[in-house]
């Protein structure tokens, strides 16, 4: 299959006045067309940085580097920002977290819906309104025009949410970035999101980058994960790999924290890690979670390489050097 | 959409009703209906309006005509008073509900024209530095503080006396004189849009600066533009009327209120309704615009006030 997307050490550091903070370190992103990739992270860990950047959406103050970010064979580093602006919304589309706010309040749906199509196809109205109707139809809206005429204030969370995916799709882009889509809704509402848009991409043959820290909703629908901590990539590798054979503490904590049915015993404790999120700002190749790790040794303050357990399953973590996964 | 419906399909009870929200604009003319100080002043202003527009045919007399032997009669209740008169004549034997007509046209005329070119020039500088931050924003910041610091009476004074007080440099004078109040509220509803994921939503939809500018941030902005515009006319109808009354606004013979009061200064004692009846009229005119813009606030924005 095509690498429709392939990202390479692609950094992101904000100048602040103690020093640079060094929100993403040395991240790569491979994907192809049908594929589903999962990053998962705490609060902080530099899922939002990483998407951002590859929309170069992030403010100039943070700096951008990378060995490679090619898209469909376009080198977006070199692109100009007119040639990214019209990418953006044709070819890359994005979903955000809060539903409430990513709509604009003054406008009819129809015609945040129209808008984009418009721009980048050159259509008319009439065949935007087509496209919009048709869309709605597919994801499950039963009186598509109704909702296009209605302002965002009258929709539910969930239907803002499938209305901002309709808006990812109107012009049938290669890949879809939905950063924590499901975060602001009802828990049974965000599995009714989940799963449209995973059919939607299935059924679209796009690539689909999912920004979350629900690893219940990784487990359903990931084909490769990748797990971020401190701005960098802990662990990484197609999700069946990871979730037999979680290799990072890191990974492995978190695993202990999602309750599952029938296993977590009733009044069991649930898994917890303890600390918090370390500073950014600093030196960034020793490991970010030793101070919360209960398998530190000293020489996590030196510079981790990556190791490969298994063939495509990569883990930065000394422990991982041992070729016996540590249980 | 029938009854509400209770099903295990997870678009069924999507589709669901939901409790009807009145939209925002609903609201706001609930509101309105309800606002005694916007309904009253914004009577008044449309009145004044309506009386502008139709001048010509509302006045009786030409308000130019000068007629020497009809100096100085009293309006219809004094004594000497008739109804070819309602109102008297001024120093010159003019129809002084002619003038009080015309009048109205001037001083509409100079608010609103001035209104919107302060409105423009304010909500330009606003928006784009409240968007863009940074640089930008601190020159746009620098200007207010600026603009801020000018007492904006003896400016306009001195302005006037330079270039002359006729209607078009006067218009020019006050809007840029009086758009600061725009920037700052501009530029602050901005900051707070800014913030907001539409915005990012819509850039990464791909839409450029100037698009977003346009079509995201200014329709979201417009109502706070509209209640300052209503809460400044008054301010620029009253500073005309000071400068026309001190003999550096519009010149005589237009029929401008403010000069209506210079000129019937010098008969205060004896015929002080010629003071009195322009007097009123402005005193009407800019309460009535007060009030209406202070409604609509209340009744666009109500958030935090009582």
């Amino acid at each position: 299959m095509a690498t429709l997307l392939h990202v390479d050490d692609l950094s992101v550091d904000i100048e602040t006045p103690v020093g640079p903070l060094h929100a993403v370190s040395k991240v790569c992103v491979r994907g192809s067309s049908g594929e589903t990739l999962c990053r998962v992270g705490e609060s902080g860990c530099g899922k939002t940085m990483t998407a951002l950047a590859l929309m170069r959406l992030l403010p100039r103050r943070a700096a951008v580097r990378a060995g490679a970010i090619t898209f469909e064979g376009r080198d977006l580093l070199t692109l100009s920002d007119a040639d990214m602006a019209a990418l953006r919304g044709d070819r890359l589309g994005m979903i955000f977290q809060d539903p409430m706010t990513s709509l604009n309040p003054v406008f009819t749906i129809g015609d945040q819906l129209e808008e984009v199509y418009r721009r980048h196809r050159a259509a008319g109205h009439r065949e935007a309104r087509e496209r919009a109707e048709y869309l709605l139809q597919r994801i499950g809206i039963m009186s598509p025009a109704l909702r296009l005429s209605q302002y965002p204030h009258e929709l539910s969370g969930g239907l803002r949410q499938r209305m901002m995916i309709a808006m990812a799709l109107m012009c049938g882009p290669s890949l879809i970035i939905a950063d924590e889509p499901t975060t602001a809704l009802d828990v049974t509402v965000q599995v009714q999101i989940l799963r449209l848009l995973v059919e939607l991409q299935r059924e679209f043959r796009m690539a689909l980058i999912l920004i979350t820290h629900n690893l219940g909703v990784v487990a359903r629908v990931a084909d490769q994960v990748a797990v971020m901590y401190g701005g960098t990539i802990v662990e990484a590798g197609r999700a069946a790999d990871v979730f037999a054979r979680p290799t990072h503490p890191y990974t492995r904590a978190l695993l202990a924290c999602v309750p599952v049915p029938g296993r977590t015993k009733q009044h069991g404790r649930l898994g917890s890690i303890p600390g918090i999120v370390p500073s950014l700002i600093g030196d960034v190749r020793s490991c970010a979670f030793r101070n919360r790790c209960d398998h530190a040794q000293p020489a996590c303050a030196g510079e981790i390489t990556v190791h490969e357990p298994a063939p495509g399953h990569a883990v930065r973590c000394l422990l991982a050097a041992t070729s016996e996964v540590v249980r | 959409m029938s009854a509400p419906v209770l099903s295990q399909t997870g678009d069924m009870a999507v589709e669901a009703r939901e409790i009807q929200v009145p939209s925002p604009r609903e609201l706001a003319r609930r509101r309105a209906r309800r606002h005694i100080g916007l309904i009253l002043g914004g009577a008044v202003v449309a009145f004044a309006v309506f009386v502008a527009l139709l001048a010509p045919y509302l006045a009786p007399f030409d308000p130019y005509d000068q007629d020497l032997t009809q100096r100085l009669i009293g309006p219809v209740w004094q004594d000497g008073g008739s109804w070819v008169h309602p109102l008297g004549t001024d120093g010159f034997g003019r129809d002084y509900l002619s003038r009080l007509i015309y009048g109205a046209r001037i001083s509409l005329l100079i608010g609103f024209s001035a209104a919107l070119i302060a409105g423009l020039l304010g909500s330009t500088l606003g928006i784009v530095g409240g968007y863009f931050g940074g640089t930008v924003d601190a020159a746009v910041v620098y200007l207010i503080n600026v603009k801020l610091a000018l007492p904006v009476v003896l400016v306009a004074l001195s302005l006037a006396a330079i270039v002359g007080g006729s209607i078009s440099s006067l218009i020019l004078i006050m809007g840029f004189l009086t758009w600061d109040r725009y920037a700052v509220v501009t530029r602050s509803v901005t900051q707070q849009l800014r913030s907001r994921e539409f915005v990012l939503s819509a850039q990464a939809a791909g839409a450029s600066h100037g698009w977003i500018l346009v079509r995201e941030i200014l329709p979201n902005v417009m109502n706070h533009i509209i209640v300052v515009a209503s809460l400044e006319i008054a301010i620029i109808i009253l500073i005309e009327a000071a400068l026309s009354f001190l003999g550096l606004g519009v010149r005589p013979p237009t029929p401008s209120w403010g000069l209506m009061v210079a000129e019937g200064r010098s008969f205060l004692f004896f015929k002080p309704y010629l003071v009195v009846i322009p007097g009123i009229a402005i005193f009407l005119l800019v309460i009535a615009i007060n009030m209406a813009g202070d409604g609509l606030r209340d009744v666009m924005s109500p958030e935090g006030r009582e």
